[in-house]
């Protein structure tokens, strides 16, 4: 566990309130993007039961499937949201675009502007993740008729939940990591991810905005972070109703809708029969998600924005680009990844993995401290500077410039000799070995050997310096074979089964069980 | 104190509501090997909701009546026809299946309330073991499946009757455990959390099978450590398999189990005359006495027993109270490793206290981040 986290949790605890871990925002966030508080039923993990969608807090469009077990109007509500997000991206990927060049020559596009989805925690990530997968294969064994911005639709939510995996990747954000990533709590990562109660540990204030009343009356001002995330825990925050809900009130509207429909399954009396059962699921779910998204995002803005944000975003612009075109142009999405796709995805990530820590650790003095109290980075004075060092050649004579600098630093640090590290100052061009350490007592003593922009500015004598293993370097892609290895060659390969799936309903079998 | 271990439970629960343990419960061990109360509130069938109430701290316990249909309409798919679909999958994977006899013991006895519960059960279980047993000695024309089986469970001393979800079925050669459950299986993945705690309650029946063979002087190789899983595939309800091998799951239990102290050394911990015998007293009496029993016995809270156990909110706010690290999660109880308080850590931190031997390696780290975080002026 870091340091730094270790030591601002003990302070959450005793404080009652959530201390930062870092001082400026790791990740982008759009003047409007597109919020998604939803739910499912219990008993249909595919389908959307009820959402609240749209980039402006104060109008979001409500979206209900009465009876998700249904597939015509589990389609219903899916492809309403799935116009939606299918509109937004048109938009942006019919917008202003970059026009870039590639080393070989060959020029590229880059989308200005990329939607940007905000979801309560990694539960409802999946539940979109859920909803693509289902959302993509519909319809193409023509048991049902799906419209085609419905498959697309579902190749883009694929894409944003594959996104949320990638490090530093803002194209999709879930509010409780987000929060977590910038803030600690004094309760476990586990109750972090309600975001109504992580929340609490930021200002017990915050609930009322969630929820009206949550408190019970309760003074926020001398309420303690958990005592507040007690009361917020009752909120239905992940992607569930509450079991008491859905076996009272929602049970009966759901059995009254099934009956007063009668079968029917057109748009209009969906509509109209389904009211009831939207109201339900605001009052008693979507409302307080909606609100609890929007305070998150709050929280988020209220940090000024990191250094090296922009350029990850840009990454995200480059791909959502690369998605946009690929399945507007008609591609489509497996299922499953193939061993060179994973192989691919992987040094990417890994990749951005390397470039999130890279920026997190130059823009941010916070997430210096973990490192340098681990000591994976030195931070002291500078003692000594001399720059007429030489490498000599095996007559003894003089090449390569190798100015030295000594670096008086407190505490000991972990790093062998020879560990490459970078000023922080110019941290992609002025690189140092560890030459030699000496540790006196609580101080230590190190000298770098300067090997990287020798020619340029160097810190002076008396100056607080600080050189750490990041930079940005340059990483090669993976070396892959032509020919997959017979160990990574499936025997099956995966099929699209989508249509045969729905040829299954549950509606017909519950409608008629009784209410109890 | 005098008695059987039966007799001691019973004195202790004195008339408190009871609730059947299964085999979720004991799975739940797992997540929390150490804590004394859960275990003998367990073996003595001790309803921990009902207490949780009584504390002031009631969870919520209810299930979606949306979820159960889902399970039940899948489950019903499975067995229908006899069987019809589970055999289906089964063959097509291979195995090599006689005629099925089918010992249906939720039809012969049902626990639905209507009936007196302790009896279908004890009945079930008799049923049960019978039937495992000829199944194993592969009896001709005995039933090779039984479904809605109960079976015994020792809990370090003392044993509980535990209805299970799973069912016992003898193939050609082994008995197979087969567990049904309604999570999907998504392009041949499915959630790994929910395999995981089928996984463990699948281990439970196992090893209760190979207790019963055992205990009749058989081989325990009679029964697979593979489980079966029925679940549906993809977007809907088609059912499709997933075997999963639980041998490591076994293992940690019986491990689990036998580094245990025992029931009876548990409950010899309660001072003479204190049990759960609530009547008569107010609120705040009552919820003294239960939390003597509970600070006699000893708990262990870990933020994951609020997924399994009534009481963790209780014992959650009991350890924020004291600031016990241990509600900070795993990860943070182990880094804090020695110091017993956050309110220690912070003097260590600020050196203030000074480090007792076990607290020094964590004393460093901190007063680390503590000079370094005043160096940059951050504090």
């Amino acid at each position: 566990m870091d340091a730094l986290d270790l030591y601002m949790t003990v302070q959450a605890d005793l404080t009652g309130r959530a201390q930062p871990r870092r001082e400026v925002r790791h990740l982008h966030l759009e003047a409007a993007p597109l919020a998604v508080a939803v739910v499912q039923m219990a008993s249909e993990p595919f389908a959307i039961w009820g959402a609240l969608v749209g980039t402006d807090r104060t109008s979001p469009t409500l979206m209900v499937a009465p009876e998700p077990r249904n597939a015509d109007i589990a389609f219903l509500a899916m492809g309403e949201f799935g116009k939606l997000l299918g509109d937004l991206i048109d938009r942006a990927a019919d917008g202003p675009r970059e026009h870039l060049q590639r080393r070989d020559g060959s020029e590229y596009t880059r989308c200005k502007t990329a939607p940007q989805l905000l979801v309560t925690n990694r539960a409802a990530v999946s539940l979109l993740e859920r909803l693509g997968r289902r959302m993509r294969t519909a319809g193409y064994g023509g048991r049902i008729e799906v419209p085609e911005h419905v498959n697309r639709a579902g190749a883009h939510l694929g894409f944003y939940a594959e996104m949320a995996l990638r490090p530093g990747s803002s194209l999709i954000v879930p509010a409780t990591e987000a929060l977590k990533r910038h803030w600690v709590t004094g309760q476990s990562a586990f109750e972090n991810d309600h975001l109504a109660s992580q929340l609490a540990w930021h200002d017990p204030e915050l609930l009322e905005q969630i929820d009206h009343g949550v408190l019970g009356g309760m003074d926020p001002v001398n309420l303690s972070g958990g005592a507040a995330a007690e009361r917020a825990e009752t909120l239905p925050m992940g992607v569930l109703t509450d079991p008491d809900d859905d076996n009272g009130d929602l049970l009966a509207a759901v059995m009254q809708f099934n009956a007063k429909r009668d079968g029917r399954t057109d748009r209009r009396t969906v509509r109209r029969l389904g009211r009831g059962i939207g109201d339900l699921l605001r009052e008693r779910a979507l409302d307080a998600m909606w609100a609890a998204l929007w305070v998150a995002y709050d929280r988020l803005a209220s940090l000024p924005e990191g250094e090296h944000v922009e350029d990850r975003w840009t990454s995200d612009r480059s791909q959502f680009t690369k998605h946009a075109d690929y399945v507007r142009g008609g591609g489509r999405m497996r299922s499953v990844d193939s061993a060179r796709r994973a192989a691919m995805l992987l040094a990417d990530w890994e990749d951005a993995q390397q470039e999130l820590e890279h920026g997190e650790f130059l823009d941010d003095r916070l997430a210096q401290v973990g490192e340098i109290v681990a000591g994976r980075a030195i931070c002291g004075t500078v003692t000594k500077v001399d720059r007429e060092q030489f490498d000599l050649d095996k007559r003894g004579k003089p090449t390569k410039r190798r100015p030295r600098i000594v670096v008086q630093a407190d505490g000991d640090f972990g790093l062998p000799l020879g560990t490459k590290l970078w000023w922080s100052e110019r941290p992609s061009q002025t690189g140092a070995l560890v030459e030699d350490l000496t540790v006196r007592g609580k101080r230590s003593r190190i000298t770098l050997k300067v090997v990287a922009g020798v020619t340029g500015p160097l810190p002076e004598v008396g100056d607080q310096v600080m050189f750490s293993p990041y930079t940005r370097e340059w990483h090669s892609q993976p070396y892959l074979p032509p020919d997959l290895p017979w160990t990574h060659v499936s025997a099956d390969e995966p099929t699209d089964a989508g249509d045969l799936e729905e040829a299954k309903s549950l509606d017909e079998v519950l409608a008629s069980e009784a209410v109890t | 104190m005098a008695g059987s271990l039966d007799q001691r439970l019973e004195n202790l629960r004195a008339g408190f509501d009871t609730v059947r343990p299964n085999a979720r419960t004991i799975a739940a061990l797992r997540d929390n090997p150490g804590c004394a109360s859960r275990r003998v509130l367990d073996a003595a069938g001790i309803d921990k909701a009902k207490l949780a109430e009584r504390l002031g701290h009631e969870g919520q316990e209810g299930q979606s009546r949306f979820a159960l249909q889902r399970g039940d309409r899948f489950e019903k798919d499975v067995k229908a026809n006899a069987f019809a679909v589970a055999i289906d999958l089964l063959r097509r994977d291979g195995f090599d299946l006689d005629a099925v006899r089918l010992l249906l013991l939720r039809d012969l006895y049902p626990i639905d309330g209507t009936g007196d519960q302790d009896v279908m059960l004890a009945k079930r279980a008799e049923e049960t073991r019978t039937a495992i047993l000829d199944m194993a000695r592969a009896k001709p024309d005995s039933y090779n499946l039984v479904d809605g089986g109960a079976l015994e469970w020792d809990f370090g001393g003392a044993i509980a009757r535990l209805e299970t979800d799973g069912i016992a079925w003898r193939f050609k050669d082994q008995i197979r455990v087969v567990e049904i459950k309604s999570f999907p299986l998504v392009d041949g993945r499915a959630d790994a959390g929910k395999v995981g705690a089928t996984a463990w309650q699948g281990a439970v029946y196992i090893a209760a099978i190979q207790d019963l063979l055992e205990a009749n002087g058989m081989s325990t190789d009679l029964v697979s450590t593979e489980l079966i899983l029925m679940l549906p595939r993809n977007t809907a309800l088609v059912p499709t398999m997933l075997k999963v091998d639980v041998l490591r799951h076994v293992r940690t239990l019986r491990r689990l189990l036998a580094g245990q102290d025992s029931i009876d050394e548990l409950v010899a911990k309660l001072p003479a005359g204190l049990d759960l015998d609530l009547d008569g007293l107010d609120e705040e009496q009552a919820k003294d006495r239960i939390a003597a029993v509970l600070k006699a016995i000893g708990t262990s809270y870990a933020p994951s027993c609020l997924e399994s156990c009534a009481l963790a909110r209780y014992c959650r706010a009991r350890a924020r109270e004291a600031h016990d690290p241990r509600h900070l999660g795993v990860e943070v109880r182990g880094a804090l490793a020695g110091v017993p308080t956050t309110e220690r850590a912070a003097r260590l931190a600020e050196g203030s206290a000074r480090p007792r031997t076990e607290e020094k390696d964590t004393a460093k780290l901190l007063a680390g981040v503590h000079r370094v975080l005043v160096q940059e002026g951050l504090v």
